[in-house]
Order: structure tokens, then C-alpha cells, then sequence
């Protein structure tokens, strides 16, 4: 019973507060239903609407693989289902610091209203990008099952920590993408040539064996990007459990990532308003 | 209840409901609204320093301006308070304070009892969605169970009287239903504590003694309500005590109709 709760809370100079993350749960139905509403938006009066978020991936993923057919004569087939896998685990971390980047911008009439844990803006960024991640997954794995059904094995279970690390990873990317771009507007422009950069230097729709060259082999073995699309592919593509090194690499990633933005959470969370 | 029940000055009796009552506690609260951010936060500026330009910050002599000055105010169960002053004076700030918007930079501020607040209109408003969606997602805010805001939709709808606009895009709306919905939102989605930040402006005369009456028959029901406004009309019928603020200071607390008159006669001269 919410109506009738009432809550103290001291604001003061070492403001404390308790039950942060109590107070992020408490308030799951509101993040919940922006993030539905951001996917609403997206996708009013399309025809196609949700269908877009399989769709594009597809489209995409059949113009590389089409391309460097002709470029480079590589099995089409195949080599779609890997630039397919690639294109969404990407778009999910993209969509993690862009959207995350816009958040707290977008969500300026919430935050002049009411005082709510700021996490949650970047949270519904993150939920906004795992429901359109799961969507482009489903398309994804429809179109690996139509066109090489002997991907398909019991090792595709292995995707379940996949998933889990994902956000793992893609979370804390949200936090700090927003307050960064808070403070320092130029971030949103400038941080896009620096994904575009880590998705050449990524084995996105490249071939894997191309970062394994010397010039490249140390950069892969602490990509996070490299691994991720490893532990993704090696079940699904090769049909092979996943290798434990890059999930340590995950691990060690992920934990430094969350140090971070927890970090510059604590630090600038009743600051956040000042910079409207 | 009766309006004129809410009349006397005395707090009515504490309801099973709050049992606790509700309160707001200020005490010597300063609060100080950095200029900083606003030069220091982008590379340009910290580009042209390398060539010896100097950022307005450092040409200013404060990085910040001290929006409220050592204010000590405490507000009861049961009053309506008006704020009154200049532009400039701390008004709104000192709401968004309270809301727990702003961190004060030093002092107490307590708040006991659950804050609705309404400030800017228009802000906290989905443009493309319907108005009946936009009940939904601030009630959420609030912190509301999509079951209560169900529960609460048809009331709100019913005060709000903007007919079928309530089922089409906010950004249809005139600036007057913006006022009608966001008002009715704010005082049907019960709170202990009622913030209102000078939104009665747009609303016609018809609506603003429709909503002056039903914040007299809150205070009786919900519990406290501060409200921020430069129309003495409504300081003189809706609240029962009035502050006026200065420069960040209290420069007059008391009944309503006097600080009102004595604000007016000083504006005057």
C-alpha cells in the first residue's frame, strides 16, 4: 500500500540515503512503462512496427554478407549467420551507451517533478535495449534454425550466461554513458566515431581470424567486444562450449565497469539537476 | 467535508491515515545553485582557456548564486501556505528544496509524509501520448500501483472536465487543459504533502475557483499544502498563512491577508 506510506527523509549535508535500491524497485512499474513507451514511440504509425527491430539487423547483416560475397567470395550462408550474431550483441551495446547518453535528458520533465533514484533512467535504457535484443535474437535464431539447422545444439543453453553477462556489461555502460553526457554535452557527438572505430577494430562482421593477426592479437585479448561475441558465438557457430578465458575477461571488465559507475553515481547523483 | 471547516487555523485532527502526521522542517537551510556547471562543463570552454581566454567562471566572483539564505520555516498538518515575493526571491526554489529536487548545501530540512508535487506544467508531460496515458505515467512517478491509478482515473478525468481531449495527444492540448489535468492529477493522486508552483495563471476564472476549492477541502482531508504564486487573490482565499520571501530570506511570516497587504503595500512604494 503506497497511498498510505509515509516516508522521512533527511536532506542535509551528508545526505545519506537509505534504501536506494529499495526505492528502485519500489518505483519498477514507472521505469517499466517508459521504457515500453520509448519502444511505443519508436515504432508509431510504422507498418512493420516492432518487426523493425529483427528486420534491421537482418537487411543489414544480408547487405555485408552480400558485399563481401562478391569482394572476397565467401560462403554466404555461413558467414551471414556470423554477422547477423555480431550485428545484434553490437546494437545492444550501442543502444546501452546511446540511449543511456540520452536519458537523463529525455526524462528532464521526470526529474524537475519528483526525486526518484537516478539510476533508473539508465536502467530503463537498459531494459528498452535487452527487449529489443531478445526480439533481434529471436529473428536471429529463427534465421540460423531456416538456414543451417545443424548450428542448432544443446549448447545453445550456454547462451543463458551470455545473456546475463550482456547486461552485466551493458548496464554499467548505461550509468556512465548518461553522466558523462550530463555534464559534457559533446559527448553524444564524439562518442560515436569512437564506436565506430572499436566496431572496425571488432570482430563484428569481420572475420574472426583477422584479429588474431600480430598486429591485432593483443588488442583482441582485451577487447571485451572480442570476447563477448566469442562466449556468443563458439555455442551457436561452432558448436563448441565457450571459452573460459574470455569470460574471465568479461568478469574483470564488467566489475571494473560497474566500479566506475557506481563510483560516479555516488558522486553526482544529487548534482545531476544542476546541469539542465 | 465542509469547506468552512478548514477555516480555523487550528490543524484538524490527525487521521487514523497519518498517523504520524505530516510535516516539513527547515531549519536555517541554505542553498546554493552553482553557476559552474554551466561554463565549466563543456570543451569548447576548456579549449579557449588554453589560449588564455578566461571561462565566465572565473570572471564572476561567486561560482554560485545562494538561492535560499538561511531559511528556518516549519509547516503543520493542515496549513495552507502561500509564498510570496519577487521574482527571484527563492520562491520555487525553496519548493523544489522541500520536494527534495535541490540539495541544500547546509542546514536541516526534514520532511515527514508523501510529496505530490506540481510544478512547471507541461513538464512531466508525454507530448504524444493521450492524457489518459499521462495519468498513468505520473501516477507512476508518484510512485502509484497501476491498480491505484486505475482506481483514482475516473475522479481525475471527472475534474479535469476537458471532455474528449482527454483520449488524444497531450501536444493538442491548450495551455489552460494542461493546467486543468496536470492540477486534478496532482490533488487526486493523494499525497500528504502538496507542492504547487504558480501554475493557476493559465487556467480561466471558472477552473481557479474550482481548484481553490478543492485545495481548501484537501488540507482537510490530505494534510499540507505550499504553494507558490504572485496572484494575491488567490494567497488571500486559498491560504491560511502566507511567507514572504526576500533575497533568499523570510522577511514576513504570518496570516495570509497580512503579509499579502503589507507585500502589496511594499511593492506599491
Amino acid at each position: 500500500m503506497i497511498f498510505s506510506a509515509t516516508k522521512t527523509f533527511t536532506v542535509g549535508l551528508f545526505d545519506l540515503r537509505m534504501g536506494y535500491i529499495r526505492d528502485i524497485i519500489r518505483y519498477r512499474h514507472f521505469w517499466v512503462h517508459l521504457a515500453l513507451s520509448d519502444l511505443r514511440a519508436r515504432f508509431r504509425r510504422s507498418y512493420l512496427g516492432i518487426l523493425w527491430v529483427a528486420l534491421q539487423p537482418l537487411l543489414l547483416t544480408l547487405i555485408i554478407s552480400s558485399v563481401l560475397k562478391f569482394v572476397f567470395n565467401m560462403t554466404f550462408t555461413e558467414y551471414s549467420i556470423y554477422i547477423f550474431s555480431g550485428i545484434i550483441a553490437w546494437d545492444f551495446l550501442k543502444g546501452c551507451v546511446d540511449f543511456g547518453a540520452a536519458c537523463f535528458l529525455t526524462a528532464e520533465g521526470y526529474i524537475r517533478q519528483v526525486r526518484l533514484p537516478m539510476a533508473i533512467y539508465p536502467l530503463k535504457a537498459l531494459l528498452y535495449c535487452a527487449i529489443v535484443f531478445t526480439m533481434a535474437f529471436a529473428g536471429f535464431a529463427i534465421y540460423t534454425l531456416l538456414l543451417e539447422p545443424s548450428c542448432f545444439s544443446w549448447y545453445w543453453l550456454y547462451l543463458f550466461p551470455f545473456f546475463a553477462v550482456l547486461v552485466l556489461f551493458g548496464a554499467p555502460l548505461a550509468i556512465i554513458s548518461a553522466i558523462i553526457n550530463i555534464k559534457f554535452r559533446d559527448f553524444q557527438q564524439f562518442i560515436g566515431l569512437i564506436l565506430q572505430i572499436i566496431w572496425y577494430m571488432s570482430p563484428i562482421f569481420l572475420p574472426r581470424n583477422v584479429f588474431d593477426k600480430p598486429m591485432l592479437r593483443d588488442w583482441t585479448a582485451i577487447n571485451p567486444i572480442a570476447a563477448l561475441m566469442d562466449i556468443f558465438r563458439q555455442p551457436v557457430l561452432d558448436g563448441i562450449p565457450p571459452d573460459l578465458r574470455a569470460y574471465g575477461l568479461m568478469l574483470v571488465w564488467a566489475l571494473g565497469l560497474w566500479a566506475l559507475s557506481l563510483w560516479m553515481l555516488v558522486r553526482n547523483e544529487r548534482k545531476i539537476i544542476f546541469y539542465y | 467535508m465542509t469547506v468552512s471547516s478548514a477555516e480555523t487555523y487550528l490543524p484538524p485532527p490527525v487521521e487514523e491515515r497519518y498517523p504520524e502526521g505530516c510535516f516539513v522542517q527547515m531549519d536555517n537551510v541554505i542553498l546554493r545553485y552553482p553557476i559552474g556547471p554551466f561554463v565549466k562543463g563543456s570543451i569548447k570552454v576548456g579549449l579557449f582557456s588554453l589560449f588564455g581566454h578566461k571561462p565566465l567562471e572565473a570572471r564572476v566572483r561567486r561560482p554560485y548564486i545562494t538561492a535560499l539564505d538561511g531559511v528556518s520555516l516549519t509547516f503543520m498538518r493542515g496549513e495552507r501556505v502561500g509564498i510570496i515575493g519577487r521574482n527571484g526571491a527563492g520562491k520555487s526554489t525553496a519548493l523544489l528544496s522541500i520536494a527534495g529536487i535541490y540539495p541544500i548545501a547546509s542546514g536541516g530540512l526534514t520532511v515527514q509524509g508523501k510529496i505530490q508535487a506540481l510544478f512547471n506544467i507541461g513538464l512531466g508531460f508525454e507530448p504524444d501520448a493521450t492524457g489518459r496515458e499521462n495519468i498513468t505515467y505520473r501516477g507512476l512517478a508518484m510512485g502509484c500501483t497501476p491498480e491505484e491509478i486505475e482506481k483514482r482515473a475516473e475522479e481525475i478525468i471527472a475534474f479535469a472536465d476537458i471532455g474528449e481531449f482527454i483520449d488524444m495527444p497531450i501536444r493538442t492540448y491548450s495551455s489552460g487543459m494542461y493546467v486543468r489535468l496536470a492540477f486534478s492529477i496532482s490533488t487526486y493522486l493523494e499525497g500528504d504533502i502538496l507542492l504547487i508552483d504558480e501554475v493557476f495563471g493559465a487556467g480561466d476564472a471558472a477552473f481557479q475557483k474550482k481548484a481553490v476549492e478543492r485545495i481548501r477541502s484537501l488540507v482537510t482531508t490530505a494534510g499540507l499544502v505550499v504553494m507558490v504564486t504572485h496572484d494575491m487573490k488567490i494567497i488571500n482565499t486559498a491560504c491560511s498563512r502566507a511567507i514572504w520571501l526576500e533575497r533568499g530570506r523570510v522577511r514576513m511570516d504570518g496570516p495570509a491577508q497580512e503579509v499579502a497587504e503589507a507585500y502589496l503595500k511594499d511593492t506599491a512604494g
